[in-house]
Parts: C-alpha cells; sequence; structure tokens
C-alpha cells in the first residue's frame, strides 16, 4: 500500500501499520540513531523513543513535504533530548578556533571503524559533528538545536574534526608503518 | 595513490547509504510501549463518559428524590410520638431506682406511680400518651442511651409501616411486641419482661376510670413542656445514633484541563489557535463532617498540575526577538521568538535578521501547579451500601509552579514562566459522586467532578475561560 495510506492507519493507531512502518523506516532511523548515540544499546534505545514519538505525533504530520524528512528529524531531536538532558552541552565555550577545513587520507576506511570513533567521540563533539559535516545543518540551527552559542557549535566542530583526523591516522598510519 | 579528502565529506559519503536493521527485539519494546500508552488513553474516555452521564442522571434523580420526599416528610414525626409509648414504659420500671428526673414528673418513679401512670395512659387517648413517654424516655435515656437508640431507631423503621391510628391497647401491645422482636437480644430482655408486666397492667387499668380524671389535670399542663422536651429528645437519640461524623479520605484523580472559551492568556493573537488540554494526576487527602444524615461537609487538600496546549505556533531565534509582556523569560530562551505566524510577526523584519533562520512549527504548552484547599458540601441522595451523592462548593488554589514551553517534533525547549498567573484563585466545583459502603468504617468513592476556574490570569486572558473535568477515587475511613 502507498506511503500515505500507511500514514493515515498509523494516524488511526493501527497496529499493522504501525509495524508495517517500522519495517519501512526502521534501518534508516536506526542507522541515525546509533552515529547519535554512545553504543549499539544506547541507540536501540533511541531508535525506540523515536518510534514511539513518530507514533504519538504522527497526526502533527499534515503529509507536506517528505516523510522520511520528517521521521528523521523526529529522531534526531528525540536523541538529543536525551543527551540534552545530561546537561552535557551546558559548559564553558572552548577558545574558538579557527574554522579551517581537514583533509585525510582516504584509504578504503571500513564503515565500522568510522562509526566506532564516531561513537566514542564526546557527547558534544559528535552530536555537532553529526548535525554538521554528516546531516548537513547550519551552525545557527546546531545553536538552537544543542542550546548552545554558536561559537560553541564551531568550534566543537573543529575540535571534533582533529579528534577523528589523529585517531584515523594514528590507527592506519601505524598499520601502514607495520606492513612495510 | 591515495587522494586526501575533506574530512566531512569523507564521513558524509561514507554514511550516505548506511542502513543497518536492528534487533527484532527493539520492534518488540515499541510495542509494549504503545500498548501501554493506548490503555490510558482508552481508560479516560470512559471516566469522562461516566461523569456526563452520571451528571445528568443527579439532575433526574434529584428532582425525583425530592418530589418523593416532601410527600413523606411530614407524616413521620407525629407516628414516632405515639410509638414510643409502650417500649418507652417498658424499659422504665427497670429504671425505677433513678432518682434523676429533672422534670418535675415525680410520680413516676414510684412502681405504684407507674402503674397508675399506665391506668391513664391505657385508657387515655392519643394526646396523653406523649408525657408519659417523655418522662419515661427520659429516664431511659439517661441510664441506657443505646438501649433507647435501639427503640428508636426500630420505631422509626416501624413508623412507615404503622399508620397513625393506633388508640387502642391493643394496638400499643402490638406494637410493643413488634418494637421488641426487633431490638437486639441485649435489650430484649430488659424490655421484655417489663413490657409483659405493663400489658397485664394495661389490661387492668383499662377498667379504672376514676384515676383518669385525678392524674389528667396534672397531665394537662405540663403537656406542652412534654411535646417539647420530646422533640429534644429526639435530637439527643439522633445525634447519639450519628456518633461516628468525621472520615477521612485519601484520593487520587485524573484530571482533564481545558478551556471553555477560545482566546489565549498569553497573547491575543494566539486567541484562535486551537487548544488541547492535558491530563494529569492530582492526589490528596478530603476531610468529611457529617452534619446531619444527608448532608456532611468536606474540606481538604490536594496537589495538583493543569496543563494545556496552543497548537500550530511558529518560533524561531531570532536577535531582534520581541518578547511576548506575559512571559518571564529563562536565560537560555531570550532569542526565542514565538508567534502566531512568524512570517508576519512585525519583529521579525527580513533586513533585521541573516535569512537563514529557520522557523520551527509546533506547539507551546503552559502548565501550572497548584496546592488546592476544596471546601465542598456533600448531599447523598441515595443512602444504601452503594450510595449517589451531590457535591458542590468552592476551592481555593494556590499557585506553586508554572512554565511555558515550546515542542516541535518532538524536540522541546524551555520558554519561561508566565507573569499573569494570580498567585491565589479560586474554582467553583460542581460533581456526582458514587460510593460503595465496603465495612462499617471504610467506604470506597469514586466522584467525577467539574471545576470552573475564576480570577486564574491576574489581566484580561482574552476569553480563556479554564476549567477541569477530574474523577476523584479513594477510600473513606470513618470515626
Amino acid at each position: 500500500m502507498g506511503l500515505e495510506q500507511l500514514i493515515e492507519q498509523c494516524k488511526k493507531n493501527n497496529r499493522a501499520g504501525q509495524e508495517q512502518l517500522y519495517r519501512l523506516f526502521g534501518s534508516k532511523l536506526y542507522s541515525i540513531c546509533l552515529k547519535y548515540a554512545r553504543s549499539k544499546v544506547e541507540a536501540e534505545d533511541c531508535l525506540q523513543d523515536a518510534f514511539v514519538t513518530i507514533f504519538e505525533k504522527i497526526n502533527q504530520f499534515d503529509n507536506k513535504g517528505s516523510f522520511e524528512g520528517w521521521a528523521k528529524r523526529v529522531t534526531i531531536n528525540t536523541v538529543l533530548q536525551k543527551y540534552r538532558k545530561d546537561g552535557f552541552f551546558n559548559l564553558v565555550v572552548d577558545d574558538i578556533e579557527d574554522e579551517h577545513e581537514v583533509y585525510i587520507e582516504d584509504d578504503e576506511i571500513p564503515l565500522e571503524y568510522l562509526l566506532a570513533i564516531i561513537q566514542e567521540l564526546p557527547d558534544r563533539y559528535r552530536l555537532t559533528f553529526n548535525l554538521y559535516a554528516i546531516d548537513g545543518y547550519s551552525h545557527k540551527e546546531i545553536a538552537q538545536m544543542l542550546e548552545i552559542a554558536e561559537g560553541s557549535s564551531k568550534s566543537n566542530l573543529a575540535r571534533a574534526r582533529s579528534i577523528l583526523k589523529k585517531r584515523i591516522e594514528d590507527d592506519y598510519l601505524k598499520k601502514k608503518v607495520n606492513s612495510l | 595513490m591515495s587522494s586526501k579528502k575533506n574530512i566531512d565529506r569523507l564521513f558524509q559519503e561514507r554514511f550516505k547509504h548506511f542502513e543497518i536493521d536492528p534487533d527484532p527485539s527493539v520492534w518488540e519494546s515499541i510495542e509494549a510501549r504503545l500498548d501501554g500508552k493506548k490503555k490510558k488513553r482508552r481508560v479516560l474516555p470512559i471516566w469522562w463518559k461516566l461523569g456526563g452521564v452520571a451528571a445528568i442522571l443527579a439532575i433526574l434523580v434529584t428532582i425525583g428524590l425530592v418530589n418523593y420526599k416532601s410527600a413523606e416528610s411530614i407524616a413521620i414525626p407525629t407516628e414516632v410520638v405515639n410509638t414510643e409509648n409502650s417500649p418507652q414504659k417498658g424499659v422504665q420500671p427497670e429504671e425505677n431506682t433513678v432518682k434523676e428526673d429533672p422534670e418535675s414528673n415525680q410520680p413516676l418513679l414510684n412502681p405504684e406511680n407507674v402503674e397508675g401512670q399506665d391506668a391513664v395512659v391505657s385508657s387515655d387517648k392519643e394526646k396523653r400518651m406523649p408525657k408519659k413517654i417523655i418522662s419515661g424516655r427520659e429516664i431511659a435515656s439517661k441510664n441506657n442511651p443505646s438501649a433507647e437508640k435501639q427503640v428508636q431507631v426500630t420505631e422509626t423503621e416501624r413508623v412507615s409501616v404503622k399508620n397513625n391510628a393506633i388508640t387502642g391497647n391493643a394496638q400499643n401491645t402490638e406494637v410493643n411486641k413488634a418494637i421488641v422482636s426487633n431490638n437486639t437480644s441485649a435489650e430484649k430482655e430488659k424490655l421484655q419482661d417489663p413490657l409483659a408486666i405493663k400489658t397485664d397492667a394495661f389490661n387492668k387499668a383499662a377498667t379504672e376510670d376514676e384515676r383518669v380524671a385525678t392524674v389528667e389535670d396534672d397531665g394537662k399542663k405540663s403537656l406542652l413542656e412534654v411535646v417539647a422536651q420530646q422533640e429534644e429528645e429526639k435530637e439527643k437519640l439522633l445525634e447519639e445514633a450519628g456518633k461516628k461524623r468525621w472520615s477521612i479520605s485519601p484520593t487520587l484523580a485524573p484530571v482533564y484541563y481545558n478551556t471553555l472559551g477560545n482566546g489565549s492568556p498569553i497573547h491575543s493573537q494566539f486567541a484562535e489557535n486551537s487548544k488541547s488540554g492535558e491530563v494529569n494526576m492530582s492526589y490528596g487527602v478530603h476531610v468529611d463532617y457529617a452534619v446531619s444524615k444527608k448532608l456532611s461537609i468536606r474540606s481538604g487538600i490536594n496537589r495538583v498540575n493543569y496543563g494545556y496546549s496552543t497548537n500550530n505556533v511558529e518560533f524561531t531565534s531570532s536577535i531582534a526577538a520581541q518578547s511576548l509582556p506575559t512571559i518571564k523569560y529563562a536565560p537560555s530562551a531570550r532569542s526565542i521568538e514565538v508567534a502566531d505566524n512568524i512570517a508576519s510577526a512585525s519583529a521579525v523584519q527580513a533586513s533585521e535578521t541573516t535569512l537563514e533562520n529557520t522557523v520551527f512549527e509546533g506547539a507551546m504548552n503552559q502548565r501550572f501547579g497548584y496546592v488546592e484547599v476544596p471546601l465542598e458540601v456533600k448531599y447523598r441522595m441515595l443512602d444504601k451500601k452503594l450510595g449517589v451523592n451531590l457535591i458542590g462548593g468552592v476551592s481555593s488554589l494556590l499557585l506553586t509552579n508554572n512554565n511555558i514551553t515550546l515542542e516541535s517534533s518532538g524536540l522541546v525547549t524551555e520558554m519561561g514562566e508566565a507573569n499573569n498567573l494570580n498567585s491565589f484563585n479560586i474554582s467553583t466545583n460542581i460533581g456526582l459522586g458514587v460510593d460503595y459502603q465496603m465495612t462499617d468504617k471504610l467506604r470506597l468513592n469514586v466522584e467525577p467532578m467539574f471545576k470552573y476556574q475564576l480570577n486564574t490570569f491576574s489581566n484580561d486572558a482574552g476569553g480563556f475561560r479554564p476549567y477541569s473535568l477530574g474523577v476523584y477515587t479513594g477510600f473513606s475511613f470513618r470515626f
């Protein structure tokens, strides 16, 4: 059945429709959760929260625009909400580093590895990096979503990039050196 | 040759098509949570329907009962007077040793006089009987309140059965016997023997007309006194019968809050926005005092949270954010601009702020927490094991906390507090309660109530008229 009918079913709290919607979008949204969460376990919790919220708020979705986009947004907000409660974002702004671009050797680094090092980042760096670099939000938007200053968002991003670069270079440079 | 890439691009590209299936257990957990929520939601509408139906029933039943009652109530007092005669006499001989008799009916304390009085009574018309009754009761009540209570209680039951026309001895003795058989065994013994004697006395006295005349004179004088006193006695008995007047009830209630009119207390621009009410739990304790068998007054203390949402609002962050005068903004919310429609809000000029402002669409939630002290009157319309009550009164509300938040796609942002809320306001309450008497001391109550709030806001609320609908449930302990 078409997506629109499926959404209508969910609006009426029809369990079969809800399950079908979950099957359709579950993987995509789970992947988002994995990026934003600290671990697989937390990602699963986030996914649950996200879907429960989606089903609760589905009546607010008025079929204007993409459902996937809306669902992604809800998922991201759910994750942010969860970490915001921990108060990780209310730290003092680091000195604002220059927002220069960071380059790295693209050596066919496996996805699982990239995911792992992202999850290992401290919350504020991880979330900022995800929002900016992968999901394309602006610093202004990030500042609002994380309830931080725009400057903090920029410095979080810079810090995240340098940590990631160092990790990759350390792990892969080492490999290269050892294989020589 | 390896190519250097912008680290952002690297991650972006790799995660673009990243999809992984979650564990099957995740869907099960989601299902379980949805089920939990479903049950909660289903329960509430039933309560509302019940409340509505109960309210309608209440009105109909009250009309019916009031009509039925006014027909019956007149008959009762007079009947009580007449049938009290013999049982009192039964008790009397027992108390012959009692000297405490404020009334000047001294003769009654003497066994001989007792008999004489009996004679009088037995051949007297109904009118004379009251005098005898009073004295007997007086003595009895001083020494044996519970016995009298028993008698009184059973008498009132008899009243509705027997009619006014108890004139002759035969009928009196009948009544005596009937009443005696209703008493508890303890009292029964006391009453039965004397009564047996009395009935003999009756029969004897029936023939002695001479004595009648002499005693009659005394009787006439104190007749009025006697009647007055009788009323007093009745009151006393009632009081004693209803000794357990106090009761205490811890209560719990789901409460739904919304507004009768449209309008918005936050700003007039939100007046036309749809509002959704929230359901919260209220908990507290009530204390009841029974003024009469049917009427009681009660007070108590409750903790209650109310909340509602203003839907379809837009908000964004802006340097020149125009603040709403009714809100005291939290420090983190200073740059938030909320409006019914951002584009037309005067503060957000395209030239003043950068174009990159994301406008969020969502709802504005306002919540208030109160400590409520109700003062209500409860009228018991149906008084059986399962009772029905009509409740009405007022509550004073003391504001303890309030906040306003913005919500969009699941993300909640704190805005601040409302500064136009009165810290003290009143609500008028009305409701219909149903209760079930589980044991002598314990009662289960379910009371749907409608409470209309007055002067919640310190300034014009723009047509916002809040009310709450709650179903107050709990147990009452009588003591």
